[in-house]
């Protein structure tokens, strides 16, 4: 399992705009991580460093003991697949199941591995009704899975998301709660950008924490949900649950629906 | 008093030629390109050269230097210059017939390859020239603007204006959707044939969003009363910079001296 | 009593498909209220979104039947005047800039100049929403360079200065961080206080709890319900159709499973707490 790390790492865009700022993150691997913080916090620029489609201007970013800095990021995408935040950048084919196994292909496998991984991918999210379906005659949240599909058929040890979870309904965040869920089961790095607490804390065991290009905190969601000072430099707001125990001055960093039951009900008896 | 934001929108120029009323830029622009065409049939010495349109080309320039655009011009007419004369080169070696003039090895001159080359050469760099002092003296604004005064429809006038800074989306957009492919392992550096591999993964999706995004656009416009009748109100307007009939009617002097020399060398002859 | 807004059966068909996307629509939408729409992607949202406006059929074509009526009077018989009435919200704020203005000023400028209103009316006019909007230093930015939600807000303020009395947002936080969606919140909020009546589809449930005065709930093609937001968003068998209640709900139902009795469940932070200091009380 390769570890990921970000060592000094800091990256300007052409004309000296610096988006990350010396930041030092290691994920080990098989971990599940979510990156929160405010648009232009830097969040999107650090995972696209990640997968080496930026190499930091000053540190570097090392995937195992790779450099990024000494490889393509098609070369980088053997180890690392990255989910956009709009399908519509990068879906290309007329069915779903040739534009997931476009990325198996160019890795050059046999064709029986490419149907394995084409099955498993389908299969994961869901997917296999539509197999023969043109992308575009599908609605744009159903489009994401596809994009996700294409990712996973690469089964690559590391995957990040951006935003997953923008434009999706209930039905499919749960989608997208079980696809994490297996891929966690099968000791993947995974590494997801997301705005909705809700759906960080019932999906993550770590987080990171992003403000004006640093990394602000890294811990668990009871560690972080509880810092104030941390939420009010990020510009956050705790999930709804913590909210209202803190309004209820329960004391106890919850996090959880049923942890927060249980205080509420214990409160109420006690008084 | 401070500006209203009506007025900071205006556009405002203290060159007087730059400044030009963009109808005006463009009946001059066809009246030079006419000139050009008519001094083209006029053949001198014994080779038959079209030799009055190098003389013709200095007022190109010249048009740049007095609109106070000359380094932007410049820059512009760089490729046009590159391609003028390598039709030249390639025209004047090229095409046979007529007397050969020069010979060395397995090259030559001709007459008609040094006549087309010449001719065609100079052409391009006057009606091209004068198009760049056209395009880059007048913002798309204003020539949106203007197109919007014409009887032409207002819809005419959003495609020029919106198609043009959809170039601009498109090519930021060009770099995403890129970027989106090399994470998934098509490669993009590297020699002509591997970047032509990464053409088909770009295109297909830069298109499809364009198609998509067109539709809503037509939607968003429409909800800000887009195809509504009626007068529309101009925030920007246009100004004369009342040099448009000195301008315009020296041009037309010497667009009718060229012509009548043209008359007079046909009964001469 | 006229209604803002009403549709009678209506059943709407877009060309070539099989299915009806809307079935027996019926609706009244009163005057200064604000109604949240929620549903599974896929259910109609949009598509009756873009039937209250008209743009189904008259853009999409296809088959409608039944009546739509605007403040008492026939949808199709406003022409092209349906612009000064409804305002129209997309979900997507890139494709809503015009793409021929310079400036965030010429942008929100750009709907009155195609009504014809006076110059320094529409200077007045402009500048009022950008303040209301809070894109006031955006003003003379060029609208492309603009972040997801500066370029929300500004779609917002060029469908709000032609100050349409009924409002129609389609999704307009789906792309958008929490700040952003909360400043697009606040702006609809104050809109409410001007008396405007919204029909907002909306994803986050939570803030629909907080701000709607009425919900509809659309599964597949058909209101199955609609009603006052604390009654609608209470209703635990909505889950069943995939959509997500709030917060709220859920935890006070759990709070009921575990022994508490609560007759209605609260659907805000403030009835819940409301309600547990009842409790606490022992009332």
């Amino acid at each position: 399992m390769k570890d990921l790390i970000l060592k000094d790492a800091s990256f300007s865009y052409p004309g000296d705009f610096l988006a990350v700022d010396n930041i030092n993150i290691k994920i080990k691997g098989g971990e599940n991580i979510a990156i929160i913080g405010q648009n232009g916090a830097g969040k999107t620029t650090t995972v696209k460093m990640m997968n080496g489609l930026l190499k930091p201007t000053k540190g570097d970013v090392l995937i195992g003991n790779l450099n990024t800095k000494d490889y393509t990021t098609a070369q980088i995408s053997r180890y690392v697949g990255y989910v956009f935040q709009n399908p519509d950048d990068q879906i290309f084919h007329s069915t779903v199941e040739s534009e997931i196994a476009f990325g198996p292909k160019m890795m050059k496998l046999t064709e029986a591995e490419v149907k394995k991984r084409v099955d498993n991918a389908l299969k994961l999210t869901n997917l296999t009704k539509e197999r023969e379906e043109n992308p575009y005659n599908l609605p744009l949240s159903i489009r994401k899975f596809v994009t996700i599909a294409a990712v996973i058929a690469m089964d690559t040890e590391i995957l990040i998301f951006d935003e997953p979870t923008a434009g999706q309904d209930e039905v499919g965040n749960e989608r997208l709660s079980n696809i994490l869920k297996t891929l966690h089961l099968q000791n993947k790095t995974v590494i997801t950008i997301s705005h909705d607490m809700e759906f960080v804390v019932n999906n993550f065991e770590n987080i990171i924490v992003m403000a004006k290009k640093k990394v602000v905190k890294s811990g668990t969601p009871k560690e972080i949900f509880w810092d104030f000072e941390t939420l009010e430099k990020a510009n956050l707001k705790q999930p709804i649950v913590s909210d209202i125990c803190r309004s209820l001055k329960l004391n106890n960093s919850v996090v959880h629906m049923d942890d927060a039951v249980n205080q509420i009900i214990k409160e109420i008896n006690n008084s | 008093m401070e500006k209203t934001f009506t007025e900071k929108i205006q556009i405002c120029k203290k060159n007087k030629i730059a400044g030009l009323y963009p109808t005006t830029k463009f009946q001059v622009v066809i009246l030079f390109s006419i000139s050009t065409i008519v001094l083209n049939s006029i053949k001198l010495t014994d080779f038959k050269l079209a030799l009055l349109l190098i003389p013709w080309f200095l007022l190109v320039p010249f048009m740049f230097a007095i609109t106070g655009e000359f380094k932007k011009c410049m820059k512009a007419m760089k490729a046009i210059s590159f391609i003028a004369i390598f039709i030249m080169v390639v025209q004047t070696f090229i095409v046979s017939g007529g007397k050969t003039l020069w010979v060395w090895h397995f090259i030559a001159i001709r007459e008609k390859g040094l006549q087309t080359g010449l001719s065609l050469c100079f052409l391009i760099l006057n009606i091209a020239g004068i198009f760049v002092w056209l395009f880059q003296s007048t913002s798309t604004k204003e020539i949106t603007r203007c197109l919007e005064d014409t009887k032409m429809s207002f819809k005419v006038a959003y495609i020029f204006a919106s198609t043009l800074e959809m170039i601009k989306v498109f090519s930021s957009k060009s770099k995403i959707i890129l970027d989106a492919q090399r994470a998934r392992g098509v490669e993009t550096e590297g020699n002509l044939f591997i970047r032509a591999k990464a053409f088909i993964p770009t295109l297909v999706p830069l298109i499809l969003g364009g198609i998509i995004g067109s539709e809503e656009r037509v939607l968003t416009l429409e909800a800000r009363g887009f195809s509504m009748k009626g007068n529309k109100t101009h925030l920007f307007n246009l100004k004369k910079s009342g040099y448009e009939r000195i301008i315009l009617t020296i041009s037309i002097i010497i667009t009718i001296l060229i012509l009548a020399g043209r008359i007079y060398l046909w009964i001469m002859n | 009593m006229d209604y803002e807004l009403e549709c009678k059966d209506v059943t709407y068909t877009y060309p070539l498909a099989q299915k009806p996307a809307i079935k027996e629509l019926n609706l009244k939408i009163e005057k200064g209220k604000l109604y949240g729409v929620i549903g599974e992607n896929g259910s109609g949202k949009t598509t009756l979104c873009s039937i209250l406006r008209g743009f189904a059929p008259s853009f999409y074509k296809g088959d409608l039947t039944g009546e739509i009526l605007v403040q008492g009077k026939a949808l199709a018989s406003y022409k092209d005047q349906i612009s000064r009435k409804i305002g129209y919200v997309f979900q997507n704020p890139f494709t809503q800039i015009s793409g021929i203005k310079n400036t965030v000023f010429e942008e929100v400028a750009y709907g009155l100049e195609n009504f014809g209103i006076d110059v320094e009316e529409i200077e007045k006019k402009v500048i009022n929403i950008m303040q209301l909007t809070d894109i006031m230093e955006l003003a003379e930015k060029s609208p492309f360079e603009l972040s997801g939600g500066q370029m929300q807000r500004v779609a917002l303020a060029s469908v709000i200065v032609l100050e349409p009395e009924i409002l129609i947002i389609d999704e307009p936080t789906s792309q958008l961080d929490p700040q952003s969606t909360e400043s697009v919140f606040k702006i609809i909020k104050k809109l409410k206080e001007e008396k405007k009546t919204i029909i907002l589809v909306e994803h986050k449930v939570d803030l629909l709890a907080e701000y709607s005065d009425e919900m509809i709930v659309l599964h597949d093609s058909k209101i199955i319900k609609q009603g006052e937001s604390r009654e609608v968003l209470s209703d635990l068998s909505l889950r069943e159709y995939g959509i997500r209640l709030p917060e709220v709900t859920l935890l006070s139902e759990k709070l009921r499973e575990a022994g508490l009795d609560i007759d209605q469940l609260p659907i805000t932070k403030n009835q819940i707490l409301d309600l547990i200091e009842k409790k606490r009380k022992g009332e």
